[in-house]
């Protein structure tokens, strides 16, 4: 039987579910999925400009499991430009690392570090949902 | 309750800036005494560890809250070691507006 995936730490999930072409004629049929792990990934070494070794670090896995993570993440991005696909980013094998909060009448996301009650760091409420 | 917010600009017009690490000017205000203070982000000459910079002259200023529209990986582990609270408002708010919120 084959061995279970590890889960892959992300600190935050996207806050949009993916992007479509524009410009096109036809309809796109095409779909591509982004896992969350080959989205951060791709954030770590492209974005926060980290090396292979500390952006496996951060994601929890070895090196060579983040490169092949990596390296999957830039072919359905190439294949996604080239081919005119709408990228989806959802599911994959990733914990959130840290929770992150919402006020809906601060319009703010917050993190809350320990055991702390969550609260809004502003106003005070405790009126907060979860940011998933 | 001292806040640190990341700013293109240094004057409490200036909008929260998306990057963290990159932006010109960090914004800190004290709550209690109602100080305003305007620091130049001493990590955007840096080619690398930029934000960790930052973040520790952040620490050294006792920041309780660190608004930006990003945080690096190594920032996020920084600030959660040393207890900082991070927050991440809406695009385009102000850091005058952000400080509006605060309850008084």
């Amino acid at each position: 039987m084959a061995r279970t995936k590890k889960q892959r730490s992300i600190q935050r999930a996207p806050n949009y579910s993916g992007f479509k072409p524009f410009g096109v004629q036809k309809p796109v049929e095409c779909e591509v999925k982004l896992s969350l792990e080959e989205y951060e990934s791709m954030k770590l070494c492209d974005y926060d400009m980290l090396n292979h070794e500390d952006a496996a670090n951060m994601m929890k896995v070895s090196r060579p499991t983040f490169t092949r993570i990596y390296q999957s993440a830039r072919q359905k991005l190439a294949k996604a430009l080239v081919e005119v696909s709408v990228i989806c980013i959802e599911g994959g094998h990733a914990t959130i690392d840290i929770i992150w909060y919402m006020c809906a009448h601060c319009r703010i996301s917050f993190d809350i570090s320990g055991n702390k009650t969550p609260l809004c760091p502003l106003c005070g409420s405790g009126n907060i949902t979860e940011n998933k | 309750m001292i806040i640190a917010a990341a700013l293109s600009e240094n004057n409490l017009n200036s909008p929260v800036d998306v990057h963290f690490s990159r932006c010109n000017w960090f914004g800190i205000y004290n709550s209690i005494t109602k100080n305003l203070d305007f620091i130049v982000n001493p990590g955007i000459s840096m080619d690398e560890d930029a934000g960790l910079k930052s973040a520790e002259i952040l620490v050294s200023h006792s920041v309780n809250v660190a608004v930006a529209g990003r945080f690096s990986a190594k920032v996020v582990e920084l600030f959660r070691k040393a207890n900082v609270q991070m927050v991440i408002p809406e695009t385009n708010t102000s850091f005058l507006e952000f400080i509006n919120l605060i309850k008084k």
